[in-house]
């Protein structure tokens, strides 16, 4: 009886652990299933991808935020780190959007665009604002599809498009990110298999396998030593 | 209902290895996206069903004190998934006839993790070195199964979530209530979360 509760009571206490290491919602998964990756909402469709639009505060500015065009599935997100916009002159709030638009006539020259184009805009007033030199900001984009063609982040620069960076892949693997100096139009590229440009890393990589193995031994020698140990005791 | 009797103690290594080399292919078959590779859930799955078979998981009646427990523990992890979500945002992630295969898979996977690690597993461990360290083997790997999927960030919820489990599975005295908790946790926040 004791030992059951006890065992209610580090139940309890497992519980109340999870709620502070989980936070406020956006974390990782609980455990495990099969993701489902979202209904994409594309640009033109009927639903179509929603905007977003916030304001920001030069207290606000001074600590890092992300913006996400749907709370819960996003299909569109940028994070913000502290430093990164600052008021223009004479106002003293950042209005930052995230706008699905129509894809400029120009095309990818090194592979076809996955989804939705999406413009993030800064303005302070009506004064556009740019991140600060040394402050990028991290995009993030949902695809189409999973565990197909290789997806690099690519920005348009006004006539054509450009990799931005290092493309990393997160989530499900439905959600591409990279850190970009520049603000403006964004899109996932399918790069296919032979581009070298950009490129795509799994959020695990070879790290979990390797960890897997790590602990599978150690649990491995923690039992037989214990098993070793019982033995000498009897 | 299914349950899981216990193995002897020289088992133990044997089955962490199962579970080790089924984790590994799932995370090798799943490629860039595990978490979303329905082939590698079927392998893992299968391999997951074989360890528990050859562990010595047998039929027995359905313990309706754990149902209860497991109910109660399942809606605790839902309720803590989706507490900081906004309400709005609550709902089905995808069509509805995506049930047919996802319910299934879903529920054999989260059963078949707990009648291996909360089952066959734990009862190893525990003829071993009693229940506290049975709860916290067991909860390692099970957090570190679940890394290649989601990456190494989860690794303290889902170490969170092993121990609650493996606690329902101390205070019932059987396999059922962690069962029940995680498969409705999976289904719940899976679905809508």
């Amino acid at each position: 009886m004791i030992r059951r509760h006890a065992a209610l009571a580090a139940a309890v206490g497992s519980l109340l652990a999870l709620a502070v290491v989980r936070g406020g919602g956006g974390g990782p998964p609980l455990y495990d299933g099969i993701c489902l990756p979202p209904h994409y909402l594309l640009f033109g469709a009927n639903p179509g991808p929603p905007s977003a639009a916030q304001t920001y505060t030069a207290s606000d500015l001074s600590g890092s935020f992300e913006l996400a065009d749907n709370p819960s599935t996003p299909q569109a997100q940028i994070i913000v780190g502290s430093g990164s916009l600052a008021p223009a002159p004479g106002s003293s709030t950042v209005t930052l959007t995230i706008t699905p638009v129509a894809p400029p006539a120009a095309k990818p020259s090194d592979g076809t665009i996955d989804g939705n184009v999406y413009s993030f805009a800064a303005k302070s007033g009506a004064q556009a604002v740019t991140l600060a030199p040394g402050h990028p900001a991290t995009v993030v984009l949902g695809a189409t599809s999973s565990g197909g063609s290789q997806l690099a982040l690519e920005r348009f620069d006004g006539t054509r498009w450009i990799a931005v960076g290092k493309t990393f892949q997160s989530g499900c693997g439905t959600t591409y990110e990279a850190a970009s100096q520049t603000l403006g139009l964004f899109a996932l590229v399918s790069q296919g298999a032979s581009s070298g440009n950009g490129g795509t890393t799994a959020p695990g990589g070879g790290a979990p396998v390797v960890l897997i193995l790590v602990v599978v031994l150690v649990v491995l020698v923690l039992i037989i030593g214990s098993v070793r140990l019982t033995r000498r005791r009897r | 209902m299914i349950a899981a009797r216990a193995a002897g103690p020289p088992r133990a290594a044997a089955l962490v290895l199962a579970v080790g080399a089924a984790a590994t292919l799932r995370a090798v078959i799943g490629g860039a996206a595990p978490a979303a590779s329905v082939p590698a859930a079927v392998v893992f799955s299968a391999m997951l069903a074989a360890v528990v078979l050859w562990g010595g998981a047998r039929l027995t009646r359905v313990s309706w004190r754990g149902v209860a427990v497991g109910v109660g523990g399942g809606a605790a992890l839902v309720g803590l998934s989706l507490s900081g979500l906004p309400a709005l945002v609550i709902g089905p992630r995808a069509a509805a006839s995506a049930l047919l295969w996802w319910v299934p898979l879903v529920t054999a996977i989260a059963a078949l993790e707990e009648l291996l690690l909360r089952g066959v597993l734990f009862d190893a461990v525990r003829s071993v070195s009693g229940d506290g360290v049975a709860v916290l083997v067991t909860a390692l790997l099970f957090a570190v199964i679940h890394a290649p999927l989601y990456g190494v960030q989860a690794l303290p919820v889902d170490l969170c979530v092993g121990v609650f489990l493996g606690c329902l599975r101390v205070a019932t005295g059987g396999v059922t209530a962690p069962l029940v908790a995680h498969v409705l946790a999976d289904l719940a926040t899976g679905w809508v979360g």
